[in-house]
């Protein structure tokens, strides 16, 4: 009982939740990992036993996942001493196991601890210097940007162009900001981490060609309603709206044929965009 | 086959404009319900927006991804890139899968082919000539119950065989026997139906003899699984559903010489003290059960401090080692720990020796040494408190016994009776007589 209040109040903090959602959220709570985790942290040696032939193997298969061969064992071993509770001599023991809340399943609680403590070592670790990730979408950023920079030093100097590409800028930012969190989210999934419509299926839960369909149609509502901005707030003409989009275009060189690499069933493309040419 | 238009001018602006977020990220708890998909819709919503913001949490994210593919993939079988790949496509093994079983059984409940000769029927429909072999009247529970435990259900069957022809036509079954016989003892329908040739009753009565007393045996010995089960399960394993580890289910049980001392054993259970025991120099932990402790003892008849220090004694506890110093004790635990406390038992440090030994017994020649075995020919020695290192066994066995002299010396025993010695901290060994 103690453990289900620990985790009502965790959900709700110090508000008087209405009765319908704590019966909601404790009927949506996963009952018997938590009373498993409960019963680790309290000492149970039957509990923990039947943790060590259960999820054990789980959790190290895990962290090879997560870390790769050479780093799992290192990762798994520090989680599992913390669900231990290793202590110091001076130091009260907390077993990990007490943060847990019964909100998902227990493996999956695991996966994501594993997975916050691998991301920020790695984060941590790399400091100021822009390392590969796992995407590379920082190394293209990176050497578009020096692309763009030549380009940019020896084209003659466009002083519009900088006028032209903020209001852009800013105008599209206004237009993410109220767009669905999901539409958002795909939308950062697919440009900003580069993943595959397969990857972005999985981890949305949704079908590949759902996805597809999805971003297709944010993509056109976006622009549609960046476009509107800049007609109608910013009082640009038609000629300057497709002149921003060139200068878009332009500005940061693009090259699908990186992007389309870690997603290899889709053929290169060949055929131009859809933009009207500028004036 | 999925295209990726070229739409230039929204993948670099999007990227630029999808910029980290400044607030702060939720913990692995927000990260895995969302996984599971057990946030509500609110939630979700707030979290996906953090997540479009954040590119730190859709790699968190991106990772249990990895590890739940990883583990599915692990499950599901073959992987997808071996050559024998597509025998495991579940979109034609599926259906090919339950077409199997249907034709499995059509072919199991067809009937047999009619041979020349007519076979009889086992029920005959019409009035019979003879009384049927009914099993005798079973002693009536309050309501109506019939045999319900194996004993009785192994009395009735033993009765039904072993009635004597002279006894008389035994009386019909009531409503009750009927379907007791049906649950109880696989019966065949000629001992239901009132009418039945004496030759099928023959047959019939053989039949419910030999297949009763087979179902009683069968339902005996699950009787006694369960039972067996129940007293496994009146451990601490039982407190673990409820979520309340300090209630012991199980009866009482009298206490033993061997846990005595751990009975006596009073305090907060987070403190776990232990009594110092005189003459404790050196003791060796033998191979003990993987239970400290059987003894359950109720809380009303021994006051609950006790039972609320035993079960803190219990937790994670394998194997005590003592040492020179009361003070001073190692224990060993499930899952490859070892423990070290400096205060009687009121805490602990410890760590992990390898998460996948098993660890046995250990011997403490003086605070700061200590040696550990294991199945699998695990060695362990440290001599500074914490610093453990593991030792290269003489063979690679499950020892399940160490004394030792000091960092130097030893002695280690495996599980078939066979004693290592070495007197140079483990470098090398040789067979002791």
């Amino acid at each position: 009982m103690a453990v289900l209040e620990r985790s009502v109040a965790h959900r709700f903090g110090d508000g008087l939740p209405a009765e319908k959602a704590v019966e909601e959220y404790l009927d949506g709570l996963y009952a018997h990992d938590l009373a498993l985790a409960s019963a680790c942290s309290a000492g149970n040696l039957a509990a923990w036993e039947f943790f060590v032939s259960q999820f054990r193997p789980e959790l190290y298969r895990a962290a090879r996942a997560i870390a790769g061969q050479a780093n799992s064992r290192e990762l798994a071993d520090s989680l599992y001493g913390d669900l231990y509770a290793l202590g110091e001599s001076d130091c009260p023991r907390k077993s990990l196991f007490d943060y847990f809340h019964g909100r998902s399943k227990l493996t999956t609680w695991l996966r994501a601890v594993l997975a916050q403590r691998h991301v920020d070592e790695i984060r941590r670790t790399r400091k100021a210097e822009p390392l590969e990730d796992e995407t590379g979408t920082e190394r293209r950023e990176i050497n578009e940007q020096a692309r763009a920079r030549e380009d940019s030093n020896r084209a003659a100097p466009d002083t519009e162009k900088a006028r032209y590409t903020a209001a852009l800028q800013a105008t599209l930012t206004a237009v993410l900001t109220s767009l669905y969190s999901r539409d958002r989210l795909r939308l950062a999934y697919y440009y900003a981490d580069g993943r595959t419509l397969a990857e972005i299926g999985r981890l949305l839960g949704e079908h590949e060609a759902t996805v597809s369909r999805k971003l297709e149609r944010t993509r056109r509502d976006v622009r549609a309603r960046v476009e509107t901005v800049l007609r109608e707030q910013k009082n640009f003409s038609d000629a300057q709206v497709r002149l921003c989009f060139a200068y878009a275009r332009g500005e940061w060189p693009f090259d699908l044929s990186e992007a389309l690499r870690s997603d290899s069933s889709s053929p290169k493309l060949t055929q131009q965009p859809d933009v009207p040419a500028p004036d | 086959m999925v295209w990726r238009e070229d739409k230039t001018w929204a993948a670099n602006l999007l990227r630029q404009s999808l910029r980290d977020s400044a607030e702060p990220c939720p913990g692995p708890e927000v990260l895995a319900a969302y996984f599971d998909r057990s946030l509500d819709a609110s939630e979700t919503a707030r979290f996906e927006l953090h997540l479009s913001e954040c590119s730190i949490c859709r790699e968190h994210l991106a990772a249990i991804d990895r590890a739940d593919q990883a583990v599915s993939g692990d499950r599901a079988g073959p992987h997808p890139s071996s050559p024998r790949a597509w025998l495991w496509d579940w979109r034609w093994l599926a259906p090919a899968t339950a077409a199997l079983i249907i034709a499995g059984v059509w072919m199991a409940r067809r009937p047999p082919p009619k041979t020349g000769a007519q076979q009889q029927p086992l029920v005959a429909m019409s009035q019979p000539t003879a009384a049927p072999n009914a099993l005798p009247a079973v002693k009536q529970e309050p309501g109506g119950r019939g045999p319900t435990t194996t004993t009785e259900r192994r009395e009735y069957a033993h009765k039904a065989s072993a009635r004597p022809e002279s006894a008389g036509p035994p009386p019909e079954p009531t409503a009750n026997e009927a379907r007791d016989l049906a649950i109880g003892a696989k019966t065949s329908p000629s001992n239901l139906a009132p009418s039945a040739p004496a030759q099928d009753q023959e047959l019939a009565r053989n039949r419910v003899s030999s297949e009763g007393a087979q179902h009683t045996d069968a339902l005996e010995k699950k009787d006694k699984d369960l039972d067996n089960r129940a007293a496994l399960s009146s451990s601490p394993a039982s407190g673990m559903v409820s979520g309340n580890a300090g209630a012991p289910a199980s009866p009482a049980r009298p206490p033993t010489t061997a846990n005595r001392a751990e009975r006596d054993i009073a305090g907060d259970p987070a403190t776990e003290a232990v009594e110092p025991q005189s003459g404790g120099v050196g003791m060796e932990s033998r191979q003990a059960p993987a239970r400290v402790l059987d003894q359950r003892i109720e809380p009303s008849s021994q006051g609950r401090s006790s039972a609320v220090a035993i079960q803190a004694v219990e937790r994670r506890s394998v194997q005590m080692i003592r040492t020179p110093d009361p003070k001073v004790l190692w224990r060993i635990a499930e899952g490859g720990f070892a423990e070290r406390s400096t205060d009687g038992g009121r805490s602990w440090s410890g760590r992990l020796l390898d998460s996948d030994a098993q660890l046995t017994a250990g011997f403490a020649p003086s605070v700061e040494v200590c040696w550990v075995v294991g199945r699998n020919g695990a060695v362990f020695l440290t001599t500074h408190e914490s610093d453990w290192r593991r030792i290269q066994p003489p063979i690679n066995a499950d020892f399940t016994a160490v004394t030792a002299q000091d960092a130097f010396s030893a002695t280690i025993t495996s599980a078939d009776g066979r004693r290592f010695v070495t007197t140079d901290g483990g470098n090398h060994w040789s067979s002791a007589r």
